[in-house]
């Protein structure tokens, strides 16, 4: 007994110590995340790397048994269920129909007008692994990385519309930023009215526009595009339409369906060439504009000047 | 028998630590993407509680702590923040396990709610004073309501499935006082 009172006397000042040390470690790294919180985010990126795929075995089967689970619920409502569906296959057809007449005609326009598509515009595929684990955060970590190319800001979207933007690059995963988190910001633009607004995230379901510059012009059902206005993102992905929220806000309603994430598209972007003056608009002349010979003067330029002026238009 | 007791200890810390690490694991499954709903309750918390409210010397500090950083690193929160406040919290109630030793279970929970409660405020502030950009408050409230309110349910999984249940009085020398 004696002995064991004398362990007890010394075994609480050195609990004591560890645990004002252990308070002062982690009170350390919250302030070093503060003061430098780039270096403590790749340090959370290169952790989840290391952990996250760690388990991959285990999330898929996982989450496929829960989604089944969900499913099974749903049989309930079978039959209902089974007559939308037959339902919308019907406007469906009448859909595909319009739609492979309109792509026809989308290919002729096109090859008129000899249009050439960003061939840069490629996109890699993921999977999505994890989501963020807590209700405050919406951002979902996708199995490529760095190792894929994959670089921060980069724009993601499922197969419909747009999902989020990079951020957070480790070597086997990559974070995306959903646009419902609360951190997100999106420059858009709603058409037909051609409004520009930006897309700010929530943590709502359906994320708010705000900077709208004449919020009378845009109406519900209205479609919301991104604009690519400050460089960031390419301009053109279907993000999604124009709801009036109970709170008589603008918000939008998104096109990809965040109930299941799960494979998304990182789209492959390059920086866009800066402008920086005016002229820099019109591609440089390739040559010095040749001297005029004295013999015959007005033969060659004129062609010359339209041939410069047509590249200039192309690029 | 030292040997036996010892062995048991290690088993409940790794026990405590699988309990901790499926945790963390379904809270990263991607079941639910589409914000909105009532968040989930923050079992880690929970667990943390009810453990060191019966057997202290299965969740030793430092386990606490780790565990608890690793959830900061991997559900993007401040890293550290909440980890350094649990390690207070748990420190906290530990001190205070002779007084709901005997006490009706009601008297327990309260004590738990208000230590929960203290963490969320003191992160919040903290949060605040720093001038970093916190969660909503609604959805934060929710969560820590959730998690009171899961706590019930937390310690009847840990006393009827896992066998955690404040050890006997005369047993406290001999199991509980190891270092």
């Amino acid at each position: 007994m004696a002995r064991e009172n004398v362990t007890h006397t010394y075994v609480r000042p050195i609990r004591r110590i560890l645990t004002g040390l252990l308070l002062l470690l982690l009170a350390g790294i919250f302030l070093l995340w503060r003061i430098d919180s780039p270096r403590v985010e790749q340090f959370r990126a290169r952790l989840t790397d290391k952990v996250v795929p760690s388990f991959e075995w285990a999330l898929a089967p996982v989450a496929a048994f829960a989604n089944m689970i969900e499913g099974y619920q749903s049989y309930q409502k079978l039959y209902r269920q089974n007559q939308e569906l037959r339902r919308e296959l019907q406007q469906m057809k009448a859909w595909k129909e319009a739609a492979l007449q309109l792509e026809q005609k989308n290919a002729k326009l096109l090859d008129l007008n000899k249009v050439r598509l960003d061939p840069k515009l490629t996109h890699v595929t993921g999977v999505v692994l994890a989501d963020s684990g807590s209700p405050f955060r919406q951002s979902v970590l996708v199995n490529v990385g760095a190792r894929d190319g994959i670089q921060d800001g980069w724009a993601t979207m499922d197969g419909i519309g747009l999902v989020g933007r990079i951020s957070g690059v480790g070597d086997r995963t990559a974070r995306v930023i959903l646009l419902t988190d609360s951190n997100s910001r999106i420059p858009v633009s709603i058409q037909p009215s051609g409004q520009r607004a930006i897309l700010a995230g929530d943590n709502s379901p359906a994320p708010p526009l705000e900077f709208l510059e004449k919020p009378e012009l845009v109406r519900p059902g209205d479609s919301v595009i991104s604009s690519g206005d400050g460089g960031v993102f390419p301009a053109g992905l279907l993000v999604g339409r124009v709801a009036q929220g109970t709170d008589g806000r603008l918000r939008v309603r998104l096109a990809a369906d965040y109930e299941r994430l799960e494979y998304l598209r990182v789209l492959r972007s390059r920086p866009v060439e800066p402008i920086t003056m005016p002229g820099m608009l019109l591609a440089p002349a390739p040559l010095p504009a040749p001297a005029p010979t004295p013999e015959n003067p007005d033969t060659s330029p004129p062609g010359t000047a339209e041939e410069d002026a047509g590249e200039g238009r192309d690029g | 028998m030292v040997d036996f007791a010892l062995t048991r200890i290690w088993l409940f810390r790794l026990l405590f630590a699988a309990i901790c690490g499926t945790i963390i694991f379904f809270q990263l499954l991607p079941l639910k993407t589409a914000p909105g709903g009532w968040p989930a309750p923050d079992l880690l918390q929970a667990f943390t509680c009810a453990w060191v409210l019966r057997r202290p010397d299965y969740v030793p500090i430092v386990l606490i702590a780790a565990i608890m950083l690793l959830a900061d690193m991997l559900f993007l929160r401040p890293p550290g923040l909440q980890a350094a406040l649990m390690v207070a919290a748990a420190e906290f109630l530990r001190q205070r396990i002779h007084m709901t030793r005997d006490l009706p279970f009601g008297v327990e929970w309260a004590l738990v709610a208000t230590v929960l409660t203290g963490v969320a405020l003191g992160q919040r502030l903290i949060l605040l004073l720093l001038l970093v950009e916190r969660p909503p408050l609604s959805l934060f409230l929710m969560q820590l309501l959730a998690t009171i309110l899961a706590y019930p349910l937390v310690v009847f999984v840990s006393r009827h499935i896992f066998g955690i249940r404040p050890a006997a009085r005369g047993k406290v020398d001999t199991l509980g006082h190891r270092p």
